[in-house]
Parts: C-alpha cells; structure tokens; sequence
C-alpha cells in the first residue's frame, strides 16, 4: 500500500521522449508524473509544486541531475531522489548516493523496476 | 696485434739471423778449402826449392829460377842479414859443411794461386817456421795475434773480429780464415792462412734485414690500414645497430602511445555513445511495456519479446564494448568460427538486402574450434560486412571466407565497392578516419573491429585490391589465448 494516493514524480531528462515515456508509464500505474527537459526548470517547479519524488537523468546540460539532487536536498531532505544513468556513469551515480540520492538506476531499465524503486522510497526506511 | 706483429717479426729476424751465421760457415768452408789447396801447392814448391837448393849449393853456380838471391856459406858463417824484409830466407844444409842461403818472395812460394788474393776481399798469408809475422802476398810482413795463436793451435778456421781484420788489411768488418799446414822436412813447419772479409755477407745480411724491416713495415701498414678499415666498418654497424635499436624503441613507444592515445579517444567516444544509446533504448523499452501492458494478445506478446531480446543485446554490446575501451578484457571460451561468421551474416543481411549488394558467404560448416570472444568476433565481422557494404554501390559483391589452420583463424571479407588508397589503407583503423561522405560514416566500425582483433592478439589488415575494391582480414591466434581469461 502506497502512503499517499497518486504520489506526484517529476521525472526529468534533457531527452523529452524518454521523461515522457517514464511519466506516462507512472501515470498508469497510479502516479501523477510530470515530465520535463530540463533541470534549471525542474528547480523552478521544486520551488512552487510539491513532488513526492524526483527520477532525474544524471547527464544534462547547464543543471545536470547531481545539481538538481542538491537543490532538492535544500528545499526538502526527506524527497528521494532517483537518478537515472547510461552504462558510462556509474562512478557519478556513485558519488550521487553518497549526496543523497536513494538510489540509481542505470538505463535502460524496466519500468516496473523505476515503480518499485519509488514504492519502497516512498515507503520509508 | 701488435703482439702478434713483433712475434711475427722476431720470428723472421731469428731466421735470417740463422742464415746469416750459415752464410758464414759456408764463407769459413770455402776459406778452409782454398787454403787446403794453397798448402798443397806450397808443399809443392818446397820441395823442390829444396832440391834445387842442394843442386846450386853443390855445384851449380847460376841462380835457380825463382830464387832472388842465394849465398852459400860456411855452416859456421853469419848470415849476413836479410836486406829486403818482404823476402823469406830459407836455409837449406850441404855436404860438407855448407849451407846455402836463399830468398824467395812469398807469393812464388804458391805458383799460380796468389791470384786468389783481391785486395780488400781476401788476404793470403804464409806463416813461415820460427817466425811470427805472417807474409802477405803484396811483400807486407804482417801481425795478427789471433791468427798466430790459431795457426799455433793447428786450427782449421778462425774468426776475426773488426779491429783484427782492419789489422791485415780488410775491411772492417768480420773476417774468417781458412787454415793448412805444410811439413816441409828440412824446411820446417809452415802455415798457410786464407782470410776472407765477411763484408759482402753482412752487407746481404743488412739487405736482407733492410728487405725484412721493409716487408714488416709495409705488412705491419697494410694490417694496419685494413684493420682500420674494418674497424671503422665494425664501428659504423655498431652505430648504425645503436641506432637502429635506438629508432625501433622509439618506434614501438610512438606505437604504444597511439595506442593509449586510441584506447583512451576510443573510450571517450565509446562513453558518449553508451550515453547516447541508452537513452533512446530506455525509450523503446518503456513503450515496449506499455504495448504490453495495453495489448496482452500472443502475437503483440512475441513481437514485443524480440525487441526485449534485441535491446539486451544491444546492451550486452555496449557493455562489452566499454569493458575494451576501458581496456577491459574479452571473455574467451572456444567457439566454432563458422557459427560466428554465420550469425554475423544473419545480422547484416538485412541491410545488404536493402543497400541491393549481394554479399556471398564461403564458410565451411565446420572448422576447428577457436579460443574468441564470441560476441566482440561476431561484432567486428558485422563492422567489416558492414563497411564492405556501404563501400558499394547497388549491385555491388560482397564476399566473406573464413578459413583456419593449425596457427591462425582468418575471416576474410572482399568487396568491388570504391575501392581504397594505400595511404587510406594504412590509416583506415584509426578511429574517426572515414573516406564516406559527412554523415555516412562515424569511422569507428574498423577501429573498433581493429581492436577487437588486437584484443585477441591478432591483426586487422585493410589492402586496396587490384580490381578496385577492397580487402579486409582480421586474423587472429587460434591458440594465443589458451590460459588468458578463458572461461569454461
């Protein structure tokens, strides 16, 4: 059972296709997801909507994904964070747990693997 | 050398020093001979003197031929004294108590042989009883102390030093004497001494030593002189091996720095595209679920399974791919070649179908086993069909054989597309480098399929054929990777 009902995900990708493929996907599944491109925007989103969680790509131009976890950090530690990764930057993703991302995954994945990820995030330790 | 030079010349200088000692003990033979031989001619001579002596004494009173004067005297008369002291006076005994005195000069003494005396080459002399100066041929009464001890001592040769030769008149230089005896009864004992100079010997001996100095030096020159030269070749191949050993070395660092230079460029790029592939694979993976989830029917359920199939595959490809760029290592196991080469051209078909290039395949069913990576062979076969192919126009040929014996496996891939420069060709596997058109190519396919080959010890050789197109082979150890990695 999920603690809130229709938890909010932002989920960003400097790819649109890809945020859009992953919100709709949650959107099916019971989430409210909204996609977006980019992160300085997803900040400005941060500061004015309440998200449950955030799946973020970890690579993207001006605001990458390690950014926006820190700026998510400061307007709400307890948020998780999802970064999503290409094979390439493991060592990021890393570095990325040890700022506070819950967890990472690395693409491509299966969607049922992102859902789970957010359930048990959302669930608490 | 020089050792072996002043062996060498000692050696000869030993020899001729022998043979100039045999030189003169032919010179002290030849003395003692024609000593011999003036003896005998004295002996002559005395006796009959002698007799001739008695014949004037006893009646006779005209001269006897030879004679330069002859008294006769009372046995208990003086003499009155020898006037010329070049002249010998013997004395030969009467009847009656008489003597008969006569002078003789010594050169008659030896009839016709004092010819054999040549001023400053060979001196006679007589040694006559009782006396010790020695008459010479020329009336010179002379002195030589060495000479009369060895006559004294019945001696048959003698040598003379310089001083003692210049003493009688010869060069000074060694002399040997030859030397005979004469008893002549009543006359007395005489001696007869044949001193010859050894200048003439010396002097072939200082010829010889000249000529031996000579060759020496000029041998000692040419020794040199060759030495020289060969040392100076020795020298110069040494340098020339220093720097060749010195340019191979800096070669293979250039090489091994490309290389680092590629493996470091290719992981760059190779990170780039990981990043850039996956995202749109995450994509056709995320739509692909919804498909299923929204159609659960058994043909969208096949369909959808094939494209999971092929983007792991994709992913196993990239994964692999970053391991060799990273300089990771391949995963061996034996694998039949043909089957690699057989699904290498499955996979490309398709694309030779589109391109309208027919692509020929010559791979035995079977063929031993090879120690390879399976999916890193399979991806650089499909690199080079695939470059083969795009080098073609529609209607082109492609060809691929795959051959092994007891060393080597090599896939061979033949096209008659555009064709490739020599120049081109030694730079085709370098990555970026691309003779297709701006956005044909990424020039990655063969400096990825170079590497892969490298990977497993082997090589990939792009040469231009004579026909226009062009060959691609990538040989490979089929047992250099027994023990690295091999996986069971």
């Amino acid at each position: 059972m999920r603690p809130h009902d229709n938890p909010r995900v932002l989920v960003v990708d400097d790819r649109l296709e890809m945020a859009e493929t992953l919100a709709e996907g949650l959107d099916e599944r019971g989430f409210q997801a909204v996609s977006i491109s980019s992160g300085k925007e997803a900040i400005r989103m941060l500061q004015s909507e309440h998200f449950d969680a955030i799946v973020t790509d970890l690579r993207m131009p001006e605001i990458d994904g390690l950014a926006l976890l820190r700026a998510s950090y400061g307007l709400d530690p307890s948020r998780p964070v999802i970064l999503m990764t290409a094979y390439g930057s493991v060592a990021s993703a890393l570095e990325a747990s040890g700022l506070g991302a819950y967890h990472y995954l690395m693409k491509p994945f299966r969607l049922d693997a992102l859902v789970w990820l957010i359930e048990r995030a959302l669930a608490g330790p | 050398m020089i050792v072996a030079l002043a062996l060498v010349t000692g050696l000869a200088w030993w020899d001729e020093r022998r043979e100039a000692q045999d030189s003169l003990r032919d010179l002290e033979a030849e003395q003692t001979m024609v000593a011999v031989s003036l003896a005998a001619s004295l002996r002559s001579h005395l006796t009959s003197m002698d007799r001739d002596a008695v014949l004037f004494g006893e009646g006779a009173l005209d001269r006897a031929p030879g004679f330069e004067s002859a008294v006769v005297r009372p046995t208990t008369a003086r003499l009155d004294g020898n006037s010329d002291p070049s002249r010998l006076v013997l004395t030969v005994n009467l009847r009656d108590g008489f003597l008969v005195d006569f002078a003789v000069h010594a050169r008659d003494l030896l009839g016709d042989l004092p010819h054999l005396d040549r001023p400053g080459e060979r001196t006679l002399l007589l040694a006559a009883p009782n006396e010790t100066a020695l008459y010479a041929m020329d009336g010179r009464l002379l002195t030589s102390p060495p000479l009369r001890d060895a006559l004294d001592r019945k001696a048959i040769a003698t040598r003379l030093e310089r001083p003692q030769a210049a003493e009688i008149g010869l060069p000074e230089r060694t002399a040997i004497a030859g030397l005979a005896y004469v008893d002549a009864g009543a006359l007395g004992q005489w001696g007869v001494a044949v001193v010859a100079s050894a200048a003439r010997e010396r002097d072939r001996e200082k010829r010889a030593q000249g000529r031996l100095l000579l060759s020496v030096l000029v041998t000692s020159g040419l020794v040199l002189a060759f030495g020289g030269v060969a040392l100076r070749k020795q020298r110069k191949e040494l340098r020339l091996a220093r720097e060749l050993a010195a340019s191979e070395v800096a070669r293979r660092l250039d090489e091994q720095l490309a290389h680092a230079e590629r493996i470091a460029t290719t992981g760059t790029f190779a990170m780039g595209i990981a990043h850039e592939v996956s995202t749109p694979l995450g994509v056709i993976m995320g739509r692909t679920e919804q498909i299923v989830r929204l159609q659960t029917d058994e043909r969208t359920a096949r369909h959808t399974s094939v494209i999971f199939q092929q983007i792991e595959r994709i992913q196993e490809i990239i994964r692999r791919f970053l391991d060799l760029a990273r300089g990771g290592h391949p995963t061996f196991a034996r694998q039949n070649p043909s089957e690699i080469a057989r699904a290498a051209v499955n996979a490309v078909s398709h694309r030779f179908a589109k391109a309208a290039v027919s692509l020929a395949a010559c791979i035995p069913p079977e063929l031993p086993s090879i120690q390879c990576d399976r999916a890193l062979i399979e991806r650089a076969i499909v690199n080079l069909l695939l470059n083969a192919c795009e080098a073609c126009p529609p209607g082109g040929h492609v060809g691929i054989s795959v051959c092994t014996d007891e060393e080597r496996a090599a896939i061979v891939v033949t096209d008659d597309g555009m064709g490739i420069s020599i120049e081109n060709a030694a730079q085709a596997t370098q990555p970026f480098f691309t003779t297709k058109p701006v956005g044909s190519g990424t020039g990655l396919g063969l400096a990825i399929a170079a590497e892969i080959a490298k990977s497993h010890r082997g090589e990939l050789t792009i040469v231009p054929l004579g026909s226009g197109g062009t060959r691609a082979c990538i040989e490979i150890p089929v047992a250099a990777q027994e023990g690295l990695h091999a996986s069971s």
